[in-house]
């Protein structure tokens, strides 16, 4: 306790000096620059700017590309709060009920507690990484193939509840994403699913395509749908900042989307958008009224936002402590450590003390510049919204389009992205919602590669996912979870099933 | 063209690049940006050696050589696209072992052809595959590895980086070399792969040496052997497999530059110099670990026998991409 706070200490010594403290800024402004702008992320960006890094020593340029890492993921909620656009792959999920708030007139506080939620979760996650930071990256090597498959399973559990009203539709859907998640290469026999003989197919079909078709663009094609509508999304921005009843309806969500990212973030295995898509599940779940959930509900905007900076920040740990880097952007910062003939590990807290407290000081110093740097803007951007939709709804395509080509500089994408704006358009005509749809989409791929190399790995038995304590107490959840739904639901229909849930 | 202003023209080049006789195409060239194909996403291993070696011709000629990322398939996109372009020595791509010498027997419809569709340029990296186990793995040496695979046929698991990779055939190839039988567990790349090979959840893990580094030199893992028929200037302590007791294997990555088919002859041979010369610099020598001097005939010539190499051992596994 004593050492840590005195390596804490060393660590504002460094990341506050004047020339850590300016990289820090400049590497925050630049993420939340990025994040805003459609089509760079910040990939990239530090792509682009790692061979500038090998001038500058070790500490300022990790703190530098931790800065855009992490400011990205503010930023990429202004987009997909504003223009239902997920900016970043991790904000798709803030997307679903940030946007309804701005089309409500609340796009003000929609953006605040996004930031005011980040906020919290970077000062608690960076917490977690100065005083757990080994003991999680040892946690985190205990998950194996058994332990991700039943995380999987427990996940798409609780998706049963993400639905809003009928049940069959949302397994239905969760049905179609997995059906999509087939779609490429398949990591275990090498042979290519559903590609139709189309080398781009052979990836699979990307996230941010998926996610950005069906919200951002079926959302404009059903508006257009609606001819007498209003021009803007409301005549008035009535608040520019949240109100108390805001705050404290946020501050629970945020600190649970903490918790979550926090521990999703330190495992290498787990996508990013899983973070935020558990976060928004738990917070419908345990909603008094799970409908608002999808219209503008400031808890969807709260945990989803809190939950991808806590990960944005504990991926770090994986990343420092064992030389395990979780995301592309983490293996950029992890090769440009090694570049710099830094050997990132167990002993790199105690070899490079500067390097490592210097970098959690630093998330402390970059999240109270994100902060001081992004409420000014609320304003500004909430004032965007009153652009009328003939404007807003070209420049929302156009970007989109940008965004997706620039992933992979393939038109393919632009193709894909627009064939799932159709789909997302029928769905919305049949009622169905897509939320379901992307978390079978994401999990499901995870959930294959994990079974089949548990079994594999296991001689073809079964018994690995009860015989290892940590992927018996998931199932034994996701267990309890059916039971108290399906069982009930049986009885008395669903209505009741959901109270119940909660209560188990 | 007026004949005095062209020999002007490379008087001219001549004095201030001081460039030895060249042909008038080639005095003006580079007189726009070359586009420079890296057919994997910003940031992977690719990128990254692209990159340098983009930055230094930039920054020491002053040319504008521009990295497009072209991700998709692994690496058959950006090569395909570069195959179609117009052999103006305007179009270059970053290619390596996968996409030259493993694609053909392992995708069943390659829109290119690796051979006749490829002008090699230059090598510009060459590294080998690492044989890595846990610190707490009781195998000290590759001799434990294989001794305890013979006793316990199709047992011991091999985690690799993917299907078809290097990584994979390598491992696969050596099953026949030194006779055993292990079972082979794929991930989707090492990242994915190394919390089950550093807790011992796979017996070895076959990777190359630049994703394996970070931990074997922190000590969670431990290198029993390398493929390459040389040992690596990173660890000069630890064995390659050809003195372990298998003469002559050799299993490497490489990487190099090469321009679509029909590239005009003097355009190749001062991009050859100009990488050449890249390479030599001993701030790029010292990131690409180890110095490889192989031109466009010697490339051509390795494209080819290593995909033969390859195409044996895919036939007899069955190995799909």
């Amino acid at each position: 306790m004593h050492d840590v706070l005195s390596h804490l200490a060393l660590g504002f010594s460094v990341a506050l000096s004047l020339k850590n403290f300016a990289y820090c800024f400049l590497g925050v402004f630049l993420g939340t620059l990025i994040g805003v702008l459609p089509g760079v992320g910040p990939l990239v960006t530090i792509a682009m700017l790692l061979p500038i890094t090998f001038g500058l020593d070790p500490v300022s340029s990790l703190i530098m590309l931790a800065g855009i890492f992490y400011g990205a993921q503010y930023g990429g909620s202004t987009t997909a709060i504003l223009v239902n656009m997920p900016g970043e792959v991790s904000s798709a999920v803030t997307a679903i009920d940030g946007y309804q708030m701005a089309r409500q007139g609340r796009a003000g506080p929609a953006l605040a507690v996004a930031a005011l939620s980040s906020f919290v979760a970077g000062i608690i996650s960076t917490i977690v990484v100065a005083f757990f930071g080994p003991l999680v990256g040892q946690w985190a090597l205990e998950f194996g193939a058994a332990e991700y498959f039943s995380l999987m399973v427990m996940g798409l559990v609780f998706s049963a509840v993400l639905a809003h009203g009928d049940l069959v539709k949302s397994l239905a859907m969760v049905l179609v994403g997995l059906m999509f998640g087939l779609v490429g290469t398949d990591v275990t026999s090498g042979m290519p699913r559903f590609s139709f003989g189309i080398a781009e197919l052979l990836d699979g079909i990307g996230f941010t395509v998926v996610a950005v078709g069906l919200f951002a663009v079926a959302e404009i094609v059903q508006n257009l749908a609606q001819t007498e509508k209003v021009e803007v999304f409301s005549k008035d921005v009535k608040d520019l900042m949240p109100t108390w009843a805001d705050i404290k309806a946020s501050t629970w969500p945020a600190l649970r989307g903490t918790v979550l990212g926090s521990l999703f973030g330190a495992l290498p295995g787990i996508t990013a958008s899983v973070a935020s898509f558990s976060a928004y599940m738990l917070e419908k779940k345990l909603a008094k009224d799970p409908s608002r959930f999808g219209h503008g509900a400031i808890e969807g905007v709260a945990a989803p936002e809190a939950a991808n900076n806590a990960a944005a920040q504990t991926h770090f740990i994986p990343t420092l402590t064992l030389g395990i880097p979780a995301t592309a952007v983490m293996a950029l910062v992890l090769g440009a450590l090694t570049m710099q003939g830094i050997q990132p590990g167990p002993q790199v807290m105690t070899s490079r003390p500067e390097l490592f407290w210097g970098l959690v000081a630093s998330f402390v110093v970059g999240n109270v510049l994100l902060l001081v740097l992004n409420l000014p803007l609320v304003g500004l951007w909430a004032r965007l919204t009153q652009v009328p939709y003939r404007w807003l709804f070209p420049a929302i395509i156009v970007f989109a389009t940008i965004g997706n080509y620039s992933l992979n500089n393939s038109a393919m994408d632009v193709y894909l992205c627009a064939g799932a704006g159709v789909l997302g358009y029928v769905f919305a005509k049949l009622d169905c919602q897509p939320a379901p749809l992307i978390l079978g989409y994401v999990l499901g791929p995870m959930l294959e590669e994990n079974l089949r190399r548990a079994l594999l790995m296991n001689e073809g038995s079964f018994s690995v996912f009860v015989s290892r304590p940590i992927s018996l107490v998931f199932l034994g959840i996701s267990f309890v979870l059916l039971a108290a739904m399906v069982v009930p639901s049986l009885r008395r229909g669903r209505e009741r099933a959901t109270e119940d849930g909660d209560a188990g | 063209m007026n004949r005095r202003v062209t020999l002007a023209a490379v008087a001219a080049t001549l004095a201030l690049a001081t460039v030895p006789g060249l042909a008038q195409a080639q005095a003006d060239y580079p007189d726009k940006p070359i586009r420079f194909i890296v057919p994997f996403p910003p940031g992977g291993g690719t990128d990254v050696l692209s990159r340098i070696v983009t930055d230094k011709l930039n920054s020491t000629l002053g040319w504008k050589v521009v990295v497009e990322n072209k991700a998709g398939a692994g690496g058959t996109v950006g090569l395909d696209a570069a195959a179609k372009a117009k052999p103006d020595g305007y179009t270059l791509v970053m290619a390596q072992t996968s996409n030259l010498s493993i694609a053909p027997s392992v995708m069943s419809a390659l829109p290119y052809d690796p051979v006749k569709n490829f002008t090699p340029i230059r090598l510009v990296a060459s590294i080998p595959t690492v044989i890595v186990v846990s610190a707490n793995s009781p195998f000290k040496t590759l001799a434990d590895l294989v001794a305890a695979a013979k006793a316990n046929p199709g047992k011991l698991l091999f985690a690799s980086p993917g299907n078809a990779t290097v990584a994979h055939l390598t491992g696969t190839y050596f099953q026949k070399v030194a006779g055993i039988k292990y079972t082979h567990v794929p991930y989707k790349g090492t990242a994915q792969a190394l919390p089950d090979v550093i807790s011992g959840r796979a017996s070895f893990f076959m990777a190359s040496i630049e994703s394996a580094l970070a931990p074997v030199k922190s000590g969670q893992l431990r290198a029993l052997a390398v493929t390459s028929l040389k040992r690596s200037p990173h660890w000069p302590d630890v064995p390659t497999v050809a003195e372990s007791g298998y003469p002559g294997f050799e299993a490497i990555t490489w990487f190099g530059v090469a321009a679509p088919a029909g590239t005009p002859e003097a355009i190749v041979a001062r991009l050859d110099k100009e990488i050449a010369k890249v390479l030599d610099a001993p701030e790029v020598e010292a990131r690409l670990n180890g110095k490889v001097d192989v031109g466009p005939a010697a490339f051509a010539a390795l494209i080819k026998s290593d995909a033969e190499k390859w195409a044996v051992v895919v036939k007899e596994n069955g190995i799909k991409k």
